[in-house]
């Protein structure tokens, strides 16, 4: 009852405060919404990440030459494919290629139409047949760029011994497909190496193996699969990436990404706690006064704190609630402006993609408890200094 | 026993590395229970300071104060609190907190006692009505007028039925009026046995005293 009575006045003291009030939870705001949107965007990131690798293939195989990955020859795939575990094998054509007068970068995915898995149902139009070809499916953003629709033709965007030929859109990732995939082009495997003019080549082999066996298949790769180039002159070996590889890769680069953002954090905590040092009225006299008086009239210095606890934890649930409702409203209504862009190297400013994201309770949370922690130590240490001296000497 | 004595008390402000002030210099005195002592002097002699020691609400630099035959010297922070709390305190300048309601300015010292809002809400106005107070009890405290406010503060230095009030030159703010008002209210605490000490030049309320003392430059001036 005692606590509850003091915690009613940590309240008051809060309304009758309006401009401390306002300025203290407008510092948990600014500490807490980029914080949120960026935890937020690699949230996001992180969930699609792991859902592509989910229905990726099981190994990734490459060739591999002094000690870096080159295509590898079509040959292999069947060689790969007798090897025990394997349930099926897909050669994958991935490049990059510029589009337009404007020289838009994209990057040309030939894959069996089967092997698009999910990501065929966010098409608008329809899929490349497979062996099509000059059928494309086009990425949102880069349909955007390019002012592409469903049905629209391409210019001769190539030019080698296949020939120039007119190409045409036939698909479009809509906005809800993976942000990866945005500037895609799908096609089919033979139309990626009439483009590229590699024929009998693919750039990596997709494995699929039965469960429990992909080391097994793996190992088994690397030690049987080689074959010789340049007349018999060279031996080219196989590089093999598993699921688990690209895992611990994304992770890495994302723990650095969110290490950077945790210490932009920090210093911006720092800097609130010393904002919220002198809002709290540090120096103030009319808040050492009211704590003076309160001494006078018999109030311990424990209960002055309640008291100051109280207004720091309602003036942070405040903060909270407005951050919250920023948040949400930078990332679903301004498709995370100006941040998303620090998680994705290559997005503009304004994101012409959507960008994902995924607020989990638990960091926000934290974040939430973090913020208390700030007005907290700005304002309790203000008030505890105030309420340890003599009365007499506060309401001075 | 007296209520109140101090022993060779002594009071000295710092102000800044080498500047001493002082405002008490060995102060002894007695004050009995249920009697008004009014403490006068010119302004500077030390009447307030040695009303803050009595108070609980500063400690002497030298000497000892008791109260009711115990050294307050001996008391930690949180029992200077809890006799704080057994005292009523009228404050030259009123010290209300202007931005709070007259009732929650009255009943704030409840507040560490567990008192719930209705029931402080009641007392503020039991405790309003007789000081004609009782039709401004939720307008802010900031807006009264000079001896509406000194009201309030006596209001606040009742609330918790009090041994001693103490009182730092209540009238001084104060019309004629207002200050004849407040001398009758000090009367009726004398009447109901409550110790009253008080700083005054006001002689309506040196009239109220038994005993009177008279300071000078923080020493007590011998009849």
């Amino acid at each position: 009852m005692v606590w509850l009575e003091i915690g009613r006045t940590g309240l008051t003291s809060m309304l009758l405060h309006p401009w401390r009030s306002v300025a203290t939870t407008a510092c948990v705001v600014a500490v807490l919404t980029p914080y949120l949107v960026g935890l937020g965007i690699s949230g996001g990131l992180s969930r699609q990440s792991e859902e592509s690798l989910r229905f990726g293939a099981d190994l990734y195989v490459t060739g591999r030459q002094f000690g870096r990955g080159v295509p590898i020859p079509l040959d292999a795939v069947e060689k790969i494919a007798a090897i025990p575990g394997v349930t099926e094998v897909e050669p994958r054509i991935v490049g990059p290629m510029v589009l337009g007068l404007d020289r838009h970068s994209a990057v040309v995915v030939g894959v069996s139409p089967e092997k698009l898995g999910d990501a065929s149902e966010c098409i608008e139009g329809r899929l490349f047949r497979e062996g099509g070809v000059n059928e494309l499916v086009v990425g949102s953003a880069l349909a955007g760029r390019l002012k592409l629709k469903v049905g629209s033709p391409l210019p001769p965007f190539y030019r080698n011994r296949s020939g120039e030929r007119v190409s045409h859109v036939v698909g479009i990732f809509t906005p809800d497909a993976p942000l990866w995939q945005a500037n895609l082009i799908f096609t089919s495997f033979e139309t990626a190496a009439t483009l590229f003019d590699q024929q009998d080549l693919a750039t990596e082999v997709l494995v699929y193996c039965r469960a429990g066996e992909r080391e097994q298949v793996a190992s088994s790769i690397r030690r049987h699969i080689e074959w010789t180039d340049g007349g018999g002159r060279s031996k080219l070996g196989v590089r093999v990436a598993g699921r688990d590889d690209f895992e611990a890769l994304w992770s890495s680069a994302s723990a650095h990404r969110d290490g950077v953002f945790h210490l932009h954090c920090v210093l911006a905590c720092c800097v609130a706690v010393l904002a919220v040092f002198v809002t709290s009225g540090f120096g103030s006299s009319e808040r050492r006064r009211e704590v003076g008086i309160l001494k006078a009239i018999g109030w311990q210095t424990d209960e002055i704190l309640i008291r100051g606890t109280v207004e720091s934890l309602l003036l942070t649930l405040a903060g909270a609630s407005l951050t919250m409702l920023l948040v949400w409203t930078w990332l679903r209504g301004f498709n995370g402006y100006g941040i998303a862009g620090l998680f994705l190297p290559g997005l503009d400013v304004r994101p012409g993609v959507q960008v994902p994201f995924r607020l989990v309770p638990v960091p926000v949370l934290l974040s939430v408890l973090l913020s208390w922690v700030v007005v907290n130590s700005g304002s309790l240490y203000a008030t505890w200094r105030t309420a340890t001296t003599a009365p007499v000497e506060a309401m001075r | 026993m007296p209520l109140f004595e101090t022993c060779d008390v002594a009071r000295v402000y710092r102000r800044g590395s080498a500047r001493e002030l002082s405002a008490l210099a060995g102060v002894s005195l007695a004050i009995e229970e249920q009697t008004c002592c009014a403490l006068t002097g010119p302004s500077g002699s030390g009447k307030s300071t040695l009303l803050a020691l009595l108070g609980a609400m500063e400690r002497p630099t030298s000497g000892e104060v008791r109260f009711r035959g115990q050294s307050l010297a001996g008391f930690s922070d949180v029992g200077l609190a809890r006799i704080r709390r057994r005292f009523g305190f009228v404050f030259q300048g009123f010290s209300l907190l202007p931005r709070l309601s007259v009732w929650e300015n009255v009943t704030y010292p409840l507040v560490p006692r567990g008192v719930g809002r209705a029931q402080r809400i009641r007392i503020a106005d039991e405790l309003l009505g007789p000081l004609e107070l009782a039709d401004r009890i939720h307008d802010r405290a900031g807006t009264l007028s000079g001896g509406e406010q000194q009201r309030v503060a006596l209001a606040r230095a009742l609330v918790v039925e009090p041994e001693v009030v103490l009182a730092d030159e209540p009238t001084s703010q104060l019309d004629r009026n207002n200050a004849e008002r407040l001398a009758r209210s000090f009367e009726e605490l004398l009447a109901r046995g409550v110790t009253v000490v008080l700083s005054t030049h006001d002689p309506r309320l040196i009239a109220l005293a038994s005993q009177v003392l008279e300071l000078d430059a923080g020493r007590l001036k011998t009849p």
